[in-house]
């Protein structure tokens, strides 16, 4: 990464002018401004969804139903309707549905490229805001509106029974589940709304994203010498910017099968369910990568900056992403090797999967060399860098062995599979948010936090987390189904194990809220580069907070000697 | 015309590319699926193989129907055919409403990869039947397996093969 040769950091009170109240958070256009309210949108997404799953392993801490029955708490809080199984079974995969649906779209996405894009990548790139101001204000509101849409959802009829409320098919949707077959409510109908306006407000940011890297770079500021973060942006944007209007013609050949008796996906009418698959999986697959890809980006500048190292193989780093962007695009069967594919396509998928693994390996072992002959610090940003390596190639080898398709024929749907992907989502992402918190916190709002209560929250956290999806492993290995309320007695043992491990991470989480305020009260006033000569990135560059606009004389960047 | 709309213009064009993919996949899956055989579409076929091999496979036969007020059955569960001899069976299908019902059956062949290899010579389920009130219908259905199947390694060592039918009402008569 480019360091600054010339940091022209003029700025005086008169330009550091805010608006009152109502035009600064609601018309707000300040880059600043607009990820500051999608981390806030993200941190409040994140608590519901996980207060949601916080039920679900409530109910699968014993065999037989607790929660999801007549006269539990969660009955007497009135807002579910729990009188009959039929019911009680549908609100746990409603339960389920939403999780996944909040945690990704309302939680992962809008902190890591709302959040963190919006906020550092004018600022790496040194331009003084995002190409389209305005536009940028479009796109937090419109997920605002969404997010309406989708908690609307959870309490509106679904069906096909009585007093079954909210889409409980699971975030993939498939037909028959998301027909009027099997969800005759309008609940699906509103979860499809509330995912066109998510999409429109992700398109909208991603052509944002894309026109300021391409446009709005300082002078000498060449792709080649972008820092990291801003490259995973730029690749994010473009995976978003391909897959989601995929995924908006897919969910809208379901909302006019629903509603306008056209059959894209039901036989019926001589439409092919398994085309939805293909279609949901040509967009669901990019998007795994769309959340862990800005999480690669924070880590690279962590792993840099308190390794007191600039990142080992910087264009290896930046070209490894591109092409997991690339291929990202052409593996989406291996979601549905049970469909019944050939074996040439099976095939196929298997060796396209598993090539994923290479630049994938190419970033985990750069990370290594990067902090390798370092001179380390460990502090609370570092610990979550190197929690998520270490738990992100966990995730990763998985994945490699769930890309087999003859072993995926009999993992396929189990808790082995969710194992997975909470690995590198709940477990990478989510660590490599906290990361970037921890790392740009003092940047963003101008005050120290307590660096005890960040690194006991990272440490009960990485010890809750393991514990609720380890087991996991365990009990997809001996079968145990995903999606479903109750299991077999066989299974309770390490299903106790992970309902504690929520226990301790929910503490985490707490200590992350404590963190919060305890740093709000106390009020420590922040150094413009509190990590020292590691962090050369042009944010470091800006006092803290960064003034209300910056770059008033853009910064001249200069080759290095570093690469 | 300024620089950021130009970039603009060309991912908005991107947008459009992908979106109108989505839609036009439908149509490119099934011409897909009819010209490969893929995802079990049992293929149209002009004729017959000219030689019949000795292998024997057992044909089942799977009949349903959805949302019509039919009755539909097979002559006989299953057939041992051999592979490359052209073969029959008979199909009935029975309205049992005091209306006329126009209906068609879709149909598709487990395993998934014998799609391209069970191939119909005359079907029903290739137009929509009508029947007046009370009708019953008798059809043949006419195929053959492709030798050819004994050349992939899907399927060269399948001796079992299921095809169903389910009757729907036309949406289109329906309305």
């Amino acid at each position: 990464m480019a360091t600054v040769a010339a940091s022209h950091d003029h700025h005086h009170d008169d330009h550091d002018h805010k608006p009152g109240f109502f035009d600064r958070w609601i018309f707000t256009t300040n880059h600043k401004d607009i990820g500051t309210l999608y981390l806030g949108f993200a941190i409040m997404a994140g608590l519901v969804g996980g207060a949601l799953s916080g039920f679900i392993r409530w109910e699968l801490y014993e065999p037989g139903l607790q929660i999801f029955a007549k006269g539990s708490m969660l009955d007497a809080m009135g807002l579910f309707d729990l009188t009959n199984p039929a019911a009680q079974k549908h609100a746990y995969n409603s339960f389920v549905t939403a999780h996944a649906v909040i945690m990704i779209f309302f939680m992962v996405m809008p902190a890591m490229i709302g959040g963190f894009g919006n906020w550092f990548v004018p600022i790496m790139i040194g331009s003084p805001d995002m190409a389209f101001p305005r536009l940028n204000n479009i796109s937090f509101w419109l997920l605002i509106a969404s997010w309406i849409l989708l908690c609307v959802s959870i309490f509106t009829p679904s069906g096909p029974g009585a007093g079954q409320n909210g889409f409980g098919g699971g975030w993939t949707m498939y037909p028959p589940m998301s027909t009027h077959a099997g969800s005759p409510g309008q609940a699906f109908d509103l979860v499809i709304l509330s995912f066109h306006l998510s999409g429109a407000s992700s398109i909208l940011g991603a052509i944002n994203f894309i026109t300021t890297i391409f446009n709005m770079r300082a002078p000498g500021m060449t792709l080649h010498r972008m820092p990291l973060f801003a490259w995973s942006v730029l690749v994010t944007a473009f995976l978003l910017l391909l897959s989601l209007p995929v995924f908006a013609g897919a969910i809208t050949m379901l909302l006019t099968d629903r509603n306008f008796n056209t059959s894209f996906f039901q036989a019926a009418g001589g439409g092919d369910p398994v085309m939805y698959q293909h279609l949901f999986w040509f967009f669901g697959h990019p998007e795994v990568y769309i959340l862990i890809l800005p999480g690669f980006g924070i880590i690279s500048h962590i792993v840099s900056t308190f390794s007191k190292k600039p990142i080992f193989g910087y264009l290896a780093m930046a070209y490894a992403m591109v092409a997991i962007g690339v291929v990202g695009f052409v593996v989406w069967a291996h979601h549905m090797y049970t469909v019944g594919m050939s074996f040439d396509l099976r095939a196929y998928f298997v060796l396209a999967t598993m090539v994923i693994a290479v630049p994938t390996g190419v970033k985990v072992f750069s990370w290594i060399a990067t902090m390798w002959g370092g001179s380390i610090t460990f502090s609370v940003p570092m610990q979550w860098a190197i929690g998520f390596i270490f738990l992100f190639t966990v995730g990763g080898v998985t994945g490699v062995v769930l890309s087999n398709a003859p072993i995926d024929y009999s993992l396929h749907d189990t808790y082995y599979v969710v194992a997975h992907f909470h690995y590198v989502l709940s477990l990478g992402a989510v660590f490599s948010i906290f990361a970037g918190f921890y790392y740009w916190y003092e940047k963003m709002f101008g005050i120290k936090y307590n660096a005890f209560l960040g690194t006991a929250h990272f440490w009960v956290m990485f010890v809750g987390v393991n514990l609720v999806f380890f087991p996991q492993h365990f009990l997809g290995l001996q079968g145990m189904p995903r999606r479903y309320v109750d299991y077999p007695t066989g299974f309770t043992y390490w299903n106790q194990v992970s309902t504690w491990g929520y226990a301790i991470t929910l503490v985490g989480v707490l200590i992350f809220l404590v963190m919060l305020v305890e740093s709000i009260v106390r009020r420590r006033p922040a150094e413009a580069n509190p990590w020292g000569e590691g962090a050369t990135t042009l944010e470091w560059t800006l006092s803290s907070p960064p003034p209300y606009h910056q770059f008033s004389e853009l910064p001249v960047i200069k080759e290095d000697d570093h690469h | 015309m300024n620089k950021n709309t130009k970039v603009v213009l060309w991912l908005v064009a991107g947008v459009v590319f992908m979106g109108g993919l989505a839609f036009a996949s439908v149509p490119l899956y099934r011409a897909f699926c009819n010209l490969t055989g893929f995802d079990g579409t049992a293929m149209r076929a002009d004729k017959a193989p000219e030689v019949a091999t000795n292998v024997i496979v057992r044909v089942r036969f799977d009949t349903n129907v959805r949302d019509a007020p039919l009755v539909f059955k097979v002559e006989k569960p299953y057939q041992d055919v051999r592979i490359g001899k052209t073969a029959m069976m008979y199909f009935t299908v029975t309205n049992t409403a005091d209306r006329p019902v126009t209906a068609r059956a879709v149909f598709n062949v487990l395993p998934e990869t014998m799609g391209p290899y069970y191939r119909k010579l005359q079907c029903f389920c290739f137009d929509d039947q009508l029947l007046q009130a009370g009708e019953s219908k008798t059809f043949p259905m006419v195929y053959f397996l492709d030798p050819e199947m004994l050349k992939n390694v899907d399927t060269r060592k399948l001796r079992d093969v299921t095809l169903s039918y389910t009757f729907f009402e036309s949406k289109e008569a329906k309305k």
